[in-house]
């Protein structure tokens, strides 16, 4: 029973989110940036740096989209009490966390995906093409990073206006202040993966280490394991819904 | 008083420095439930601690004799449930949300369930418009819905009538007291109209300032407060209030809507005194009954009508 309950929350969760009006608007936009402006600066020649590029514009994208709607579906159901009714059903809180979690995690991922998908003839990559999953892991990570960064920001400050917000600067400040190769941001993230693997494969001037690679993808990993922990300890013990 | 669903001794809670709830000690029996107070009483803070979503800071609340904070989730398997202000997702259909709280309460025939649910409440002709484009009586329907779904023992509705169109209102207070009688069903129904909750209600907590100030059955709580209570409408009632007040058998006497309010310590006493006086007086006598003891007068005597 446990287990089918929680099934049929992620259902309700995955209807709600299709439902959401902005969803085809981000994604649209999403297309837009991301497939036209590489092309336009750089020529078809440099596919792989058109690749890294985009991969660029779409870790400061992802920000805003993943920030918008994870505070929509954590803040703006506190906000506007549906957590409230949701609570009053028999569920068990460690699960409407983790319905509300893994749906918009998963739908967001396959958004992203699409995405990718649609950048490979646009590019003239071969499906079969080794950086494109690069490309594909490093921005996964970071999208890991973001969601859990929002989930933690929306139960602390439960206002979806507030919790964009605060969730977006930080994020986006994040990445402009850091060093863009640093394995703090998700551009530095990003570029060590996707350079780890491209000098892997051909001649490449730049050499990043494997502590590097290492801590490129445990970074992402382990902050986002340590701040949903937190979360969902806060939502399932602490947290009082008025 | 019958067994106990819900009670709670000692109950205190705060928000920043506001004392919501200072000490309360609910007692809700099985049966039809009455919870009035003013607002910010403490009423929906209450309801909000009764059903896990608020943690007490001290005392203790129970509902069917389990804690609610920390076996919350088994009582609210058992309990349905109407916010004040629910907030339902208004991209759904009536009947596509309602299959959704069908299968968390674990309803086989989640589809069969919502549709039954759907006529109970009145609202089969609209269960697959989508739930933005409802009114808000239509949407307080829906409250209503989700709050019965799955046969609870307990159903908590907060201001269940607000917003429905009087006939509405009619058919919502059968439908509880027919749902209590065939399946003895309880309710706790916080309201601020009176006259409804008297219709249907069994018992009756006040509440005010987070306290309890009156709890009973409504006719222990009207012999309590209207016994030897006698109502006089006359045509000069302050002249008849000035008289009265010099008469050794009374023990007060007010005016309360133009009539004469007294309570004595002799009722043939009293018989034979009134009488004499308004010929004294010659004084038109246009009512003279013993106080029913209404919901509205019973709550005006207590601390918080005073």
């Amino acid at each position: 029973m446990p287990r089918k309950r929680f099934v049929k929350l992620i259902v309700w969760e995955f209807e709600e989110f299709l439902n959401f009006p902005i969803l085809e608007f981000l994604i649209a936009s999403t297309v837009f940036l991301v497939l036209f402006q590489p092309i336009t600066h750089y020529p078809f020649s440099t596919i792989w740096e058109n690749l890294n590029m985009s991969n660029s514009v779409l870790v400061i994208f992802m920000i805003f989209i993943a920030c918008a709607i994870f505070s929509r579906s954590f803040a703006g159901t506190l906000d506007r009490g549906e957590i409230k009714m949701l609570l009053s059903y028999p569920i068990k809180r460690w699960e409407l966390f983790s319905a509300k979690f893994i749906t918009q995690f998963f739908v967001l991922s396959a958004v992203y995906l699409v995405i990718f998908s649609l950048n490979i003839p646009l590019m003239g990559l071969s499906p079969f093409e080794p950086m494109l999953y690069a490309s594909i892991l490093g921005l996964l990570l970071h999208l890991l990073v973001v969601c859990s960064v929002t989930t933690a920001v929306s139960l602390l400050v439960k206002k979806e206006t507030i919790t964009v917000l605060v969730s977006a600067i930080s994020l986006f400040g994040l990445e402009t202040i850091g060093d863009k190769s640093s394995f703090f941001t998700g551009i530095g993230r990003s570029d060590i993966i996707f350079n780890f693997f491209k000098q892997s494969i051909s001649i490449s001037l730049e050499s990043i280490a494997f502590e590097d690679f290492a801590l490129a993808i445990a970074f992402p990993i382990v902050t986002s394991a340590f701040l949903l922990l937190i979360s969902l300890i806060y939502f399932s013990f602490i947290m009082e819904v008025d | 008083m019958g067994a106990l669903v819900a009670n709670t001794v000692g109950l205190v809670k705060s928000f920043g420095t506001t004392v919501a709830l200072d000490g309360l000690n609910l007692e809700i029996p099985k049966g039809i439930s009455g919870f009035v107070g003013n607002n910010g009483s403490g009423k929906t803070t209450t309801i909000g601690i009764l059903l896990g979503l608020l943690k007490p800071e001290r005392g203790e609340a129970k509902v069917f004799g389990l804690d609610c904070w920390r076996n919350s989730f088994e009582i609210r398997r058992r309990t349905g449930v109407l916010h004040e202000n629910n907030t339902f997702p208004g991209n759904f259909s009536g009947r596509r949300f309602l299959e959704h709280v069908a299968d968390i309460y674990g309803i086989t025939d989640s589809k069969q369930s919502a549709k039954d649910i759907l006529k109970t409440v009145g609202l089969s002709d609209s269960k697959d418009k989508l739930i933005k484009g409802y009114s808000a009586g239509m949407t307080r329907r829906l409250g209503l819905a989700q709050a019965l779904i799955g046969d609870p023992e307990l159903v908590i509705l907060d201001e269940p009538t607000a917003n429905i169109d009087p006939l509405g209102r009619i058919d919502l207070l059968n439908k509880i007291k027919e749902l209590h009688k065939e399946k003895g069903t309880s309710f706790l129904i916080s309201t601020h109209i009176l006259s409804e909750l008297e219709k249907i209600c069994d018992w009756l907590s006040i509440i005010d300032s987070g306290k309890i100030v009156d709890q009973g059955h409504i006719k222990d709580l009207a012999d309590k407060y209207f016994a030897n209570i006698y109502v006089i409408e006359v045509s000069k009632p302050t002249l008849l209030l000035e008289k009265i007040k010099t008469l050794n058998n009374i023990e007060r006497t007010w005016i309360e809507d133009e009539k004469v309010y007294c309570k004595f310590k002799n009722q043939n006493e009293f018989f034979k005194e009134i009488p004499k006086i308004i010929v004294a007086l010659d004084l038109q006598l246009k009512s003279f009954r013993n106080s029913q003891g209404t919901l509205e007068e019973i709550y005006k005597k207590t601390a918080v009508g005073s």
